[in-house]
């Protein structure tokens, strides 16, 4: 079996590794001129900006993440690992609170501390979001079944969360980690809140590197296989279909590499073009276009002198009143997360990025109308961050704006939005199998955003295509191995 | 919406995506054995069943116990007796 693997993010890499691990031959190809651009990050000014991983959960003894680094071999090579980042919030009506990262006994203690009465509606969340991720191999080492994939009904998390008697304000921050997933807390489900932003509760952080650490030792394990990412080869045509099955992947410029099997981790909106006409039924490309897309993100990195406080995660809120607690820019009191990476002991400079999200459709098209929206809109940020994180004021600089349009360019296929499909718990989810024997869909449009989600698809994609037990071997033994 | 109703727009809708003869339409068909949908088919059923009554179902769960297209019909109707789905 001879395979295609394409884009190089997350998930690309992951699957790239598990095929390459099996013997087989694979080809990792890469549209943009680096392997993974978004994951990597970026530096300016000497400053790091870790653009695709900021901090991840899930990392403790035992963890997910951690399973699954270790199953794949990363592991070893990231240094430093950090477990206990905390989230700082501060509400436009007052209050700040503080959400730790910490083993589920310590989080409830210092839960009970700031909201007397609140342990018993936490602790049934962290144990229902445990028994969600009970449920599938993938998930869980331990479980031996081979149905990975059941529809149970799923509470929307604004409704689970509102029934569970919390404190507003407590009640608001646990609804903006489905920021982490760029999903609102009314139309979320539990199951992807368990997946995407439960690893987040007991252990958060990150390694020496961040992102950029990891693609590396990705790219290093990968050379052990004899495999390279192949970049600068954008894929214009997939040839496949339904009874032939896959048989080859069509780049720019004609080159043909005949393949039996291709994970196509790129964008789904995009397999119509890269399909034959009839490849597909025509209901499955509705589906994709029935699917709605994340917000625009807005982003600003930044250089930051004598760092007030140590802080890494910050969220400025609007009120508690709102409960779903994620305003666009434009919006009384928008909702902004402020990440601080690469801070050295005894440095006085680090790296600040502020993001925020903007209304899908506002971003003008016309270059010179663009320009202007995008400086108003940086200013409309700055003025916001500034009144409501004033000990920033005078220890900050900005260097460089990013939105939707400067994603589309910077990730290739990539719609604008931070993490292409919204994954609504309403919405049937795109599968990674297709009828075409041999493609296999995998990346944050198939499971869901981030590292973990990233992996997990990555590997889910692998499975439906060489066996699942093959590739749960590994995290299998892994779960024993600590 | 009327028994009938559900049938005509279901079987417009099968007939149309999947390619199926409106004869072997009948409430007793077997839509796995019978019709011949595996269950990659299912997941496009859905779409197809949501985009011709312009709603999403609020649990899929119980998809899993439909057999036949007799059942589907009775699922649809249950649900717009029961309003449980959200509307497009």
């Amino acid at each position: 079996m001879s395979c295609v693997v394409v884009g190089s993010g997350i998930a690309g890499l992951s699957a790239t590794l598990l095929l390459a691990r099996q013997g087989l031959p694979v080809t990792l190809l890469e549209a943009q001129a680096g392997a993974a651009p978004l994951l990597r990050g970026f530096r300016r000014n000497g400053l790091y900006f870790d653009t695709g991983f900021h901090y991840g959960g899930g990392l403790e003894r035992d963890g997910l993440l951690r399973r699954w680094l270790q199953a794949l071999g990363i592991w070893d090579s990231l240094t430093n690992v950090t477990t206990e980042h905390s989230d700082i919030f501060h509400f436009a009506d007052g209050p700040s609170y503080v959400l730790p990262s910490l083993p589920s006994s310590r989080l409830l203690e210092a839960m009970e501390t700031q909201f007397p009465g609140s342990g018993a509606g936490m602790r049934a969340l962290l144990d229902d979001m445990r028994a969600v991720l009970a449920r599938s191999p993938y998930t869980n080492p331990l479980l031996r079944q081979e149905s990975f994939y059941r529809e149970e009904p799923m509470p929307g998390v604004a409704d689970y969360l509102a029934g569970k008697a919390l404190h507003p304000h407590l009640r608001a921050m646990l609804s903006i980690r489905c920021l982490l997933y760029g999903a609102y807390p009314k139309e979320s489900g539990l199951r992807e809140y368990a997946m995407a932003a439960g690893p987040y509760f007991e252990s958060a952080g990150t390694w020496d590197g961040g992102g950029e650490a990891l693609v590396a030792a990705f790219l290093k394990k990968l050379a052990q296989y004899g495999v390279q990412a192949r970049c600068n080869a954008a894929v214009v045509g997939l040839e496949g279909a339904a009874k032939s099955g896959m048989r080859a992947v069509i780049l720019q410029g004609g080159e043909r590499i005949p393949c039996d099997c291709c994970v196509y981790t790129g964008n789904p909106r995009r397999l119509e073009q890269l399909l034959a006409p009839g490849a597909l039924r025509p209901v499955f490309f509705r589906h994709i276009a029935g699917l709605p897309e994340t917000a625009p993100p807005f982003i600003l990195f930044a250089e930051e002198y004598d760092a007030p406080d140590a802080a890494r995660n910050i969220y400025l809120l609007p009120s508690s009143e709102d409960e779903n607690s994620i305003r666009p820019l434009g919006m009384p009191d928008p909702t902004i997360y402020l990440y601080r990476s690469g801070i050295q002991k005894g440095e006085r400079r680090g790296a600040l990025t502020a993001i925020a999200i903007t209304s899908a459709g506002e971003i003008p098209g016309d270059p010179g109308a663009y320009a202007e929206w995008k400086r108003a809109t940086r200013a409309a940020l700055c003025g916001q961050i500034e009144r409501r994180y004033p000990v920033l004021r005078g220890k900050w600089k900005v260097l460089d704006a990013a939105s939707g349009a400067t994603f589309r360019r910077w990730v290739y296929g990539c719609t604008g939005s931070m993490y292409g499909i919204r994954h609504d718990r309403t919405d049937v989810p795109l599968l990674p199998v297709t009828r075409i024997p041999g493609l296999f869909l995998a990346g944050q449009n198939i499971v869901l955003p981030g590292v973990l989600g990233g992996i997990i698809s990555g590997a889910l994609a692998v499975g439906f295509a060489i066996g699942h037990e093959q590739v749960l071997r590994e995290f299998r033994i892994c779960a024993g191995a600590e | 919406m009327q028994e009938k109703e559900i049938k005509d727009i279901v079987d417009a809708a099968l007939a149309d995506e999947f390619e199926l003869d409106r004869a072997s339409l009948v409430d007793d068909a077997h839509i796995r054995e019978d019709l011949g949908l595996d269950s990659l088919d299912i997941v496009d059923l859905v779409i197809v069943i949501e985009n011709a009554f312009n709603f999403k179902l609020e649990d899929r769960s119980k998809l899993a116990g439909i057999q036949t297209l007799g059942d589907l019909y009775r699922f649809i109707r249950d649900i717009y007796e029961h309003k449980s789905f959200v509307e497009k």
